[in-house]
């Protein structure tokens, strides 16, 4: 009984040295800052005074042994860090670049459009009455390809004009009023594939439908033309936040050149403002 | 997280309100601002020939039309009507035809009636007028055409060209087989003269009209402003007509 308890106690004692050896060990451990610094030399360590740091010798004494130095027969090894370390802080931290590729976006806005050509002799007026959808499919983190549909009207009062109809004529003010809707491809590059704002140039082809009508006294006046349409457009999309919508300022020229009417219209053309938000 | 979220969804709306707020501040104008100004309105027979036409004569009185008296009974004052007679017979004038001494000496015969109160629909028909008032009323538009609406409005100067090489008992009125229904249907057309049923009489003597202008908007209070923009109207159907010019006799 008494062997087994001095046993006991031997053992005990044995560990505990070793526990006490491993501690210093862990606590002369190089560290990030030690390693910066070029030394082997810990850092602060808690309560322990570190003595002042020496001047360096003018010249490295040949009798000192370095601890970096490998054995006869030894290449030397790889650092462990080849950059540089920076503190580690939000202020040094840069977001992974998430690819966009296949994600697809959705806008809805409200449209600004001046009529341009020769609709502009039927309604000149810049109209506010616009609505857009769009919807974007990223095929990288820079091409977007995409479909919209929007609807535009024109409302104006036109100076006192003859207007030639059948067997006859009117010389009347007009009250004309155009409405275009369309639905459209969208090809957009973005100049910038990531940022706070990203602007972006496009282009776009589709179909539109315009409806216009003239009413001078009680005679009306009205045609359906539908037209192929072309343009380009040109924007910026904002997101406003990680969690937040995306806001879409986009300027675009569209031009159906195929939409006729009573002479005064040969086709039609805007350059209309879209502000839209989206996700 | 939630405020953040929060504030971040407070840009686009009020983003979005501000453009809403910007777009509602547009009024387009009104469709009846076209009234605004006087509105002339020509039409003619497609199957005249102006050309063939020498001569013309002015009725010399400008009737008054209005629902609530008995037709035919009010003239315009001459003090007012001289001006657009004579603005007429200059036009015509101008344009190569000749005043007759009488109606039975004319090709043309020439009527201004104003419309000072009319708000019935009436019947649209190819139209055939001259002295007798068979038709109280007139189209608005397309006079000679077929037509489905009917539109009537008040303070309308009217001026009928007539061909009178069709008056005569070798010229049998030339009805239209069907008549477009009245509109709206729950007007009750007023019987024409010599006949009870709101048309013609199949056996009044009808002339077929050649022309037709519509001045409307000259129901302004003040005469001279009456007569200021009817004779205004009169020169402008002249110029909106080119084709009503004859041939050099």
């Amino acid at each position: 009984m008494r062997s087994e308890v001095f046993l006991s106690i031997l053992l005990a004692s044995g560990l505990a040295s070793r526990l006490a050896a491993a501690r210093d060990s862990v606590r002369e451990a190089p560290t990030a800052a030690h390693l910066q610094a070029g030394t082997d030399e810990p850092a602060s360590a808690g309560s322990t005074p570190s003595p002042p740091p020496e001047p360096a010798p003018a010249a490295p004494a040949p009798a000192a042994p370095s601890y970096d130095a490998p054995p006869a027969g030894f290449s030397s090894a790889p650092p462990l860090q080849q950059a540089p370390l920076g503190v580690d802080t939000s202020q040094s931290f840069e977001p992974t670049l998430h690819s966009k590729t296949g994600h697809v976006s959705g806008f809805m806005g409200w449209a600004f459009n001046v009529p341009l050509g020769s609709v502009r002799d039927f309604t000149a007026v810049v109209s506010p009455l616009g609505f857009e959808v769009q919807i974007l499919a990223w095929v990288n983190n820079q091409i977007a390809l995409g479909i919209d549909g929007d609807w535009a009207t024109y409302v104006d009062n036109r100076p006192r004009t003859t207007y030639n109809v059948e067997n006859g004529a009117v010389t009347a003010t007009a009250y004309n009023y155009t409405q275009t809707s369309s639905v459209r491809f969208l090809a957009n590059y973005f100049l910038m594939d990531d940022g706070p704002v990203l602007p972006y140039v496009g282009l776009h082809a589709g179909v539109s439908w315009a409806t216009f009508e003239s009413q001078e006294a009680d005679l009306t006046l009205s045609d359906t033309e539908f037209s192929f349409s072309w343009g380009g457009q040109a924007g910026i999309q904002v997101p406003l936040g990680r969690y937040a919508p995306i806001a879409l300022v986009n300027l675009r020229y569209v031009n159906t050149p195929a939409q006729e009417f009573l002479g005064q219209v040969s086709n039609v053309q805007s350059l209309g403002l879209l502000l839209g938000i989206g996700f | 997280m939630g405020d953040i979220k929060y504030i971040s969804l407070l840009a686009p709306s009020l983003a979005s309100l501000s453009v809403l707020a910007l777009a509602g501040c547009y009024a387009p104008p009104a469709p009846d601002s076209r009234y605004e100004e006087s509105i002339v309105v020509t039409a003619r027979d497609s199957q005249a020939d102006f050309q063939k036409y020498q001569t013309f004569f002015v009725r010399p009185e400008v009737r008054m039309i209005d629902e609530g008296m008995e037709e035919g009974t009010e003239t315009v004052p001459p003090v007012a009507a001289q001006a657009l007679l004579d603005s007429t017979t200059q036009n015509l004038i101008d344009r190569g035809f000749r005043p007759a001494a009488s109606k039975e000496e004319a090709d043309l015969g020439v009527e201004l009636v104003y419309l000072r109160a009319v708000y019935s629909a009436t019947y649209c028909y190819d139209w055939y007028y001259w002295w007798d008032y068979y038709y109280w009323g007139y189209y608005y538009y397309y006079p000679y055409g077929s037509c489905d609406t009917a539109a009537w409005r008040s303070g309308m100067m009217v001026t009928h060209i007539t061909d009178l090489e069709t008056m005569g008992p070798d010229a049998p009125p030339q009805l239209p087989t069907t008549l477009p229904t009245p509109l709206p249907s729950d007007v009750t057309t007023p019987p024409a003269t010599g006949s009870t049923t709101g048309l013609p009489s199949t056996t009044a003597t009808l002339r077929k009209g050649v022309w037709y202008s519509g001045i409307y908007g000259v129901e302004i209070d003040s005469t001279s402003f009456v007569v200021s923009r009817a004779t205004d109207g009169i020169d402008q159907a002249f110029k909106q007509s080119p084709y009503l010019t004859t041939a050099a006799p």
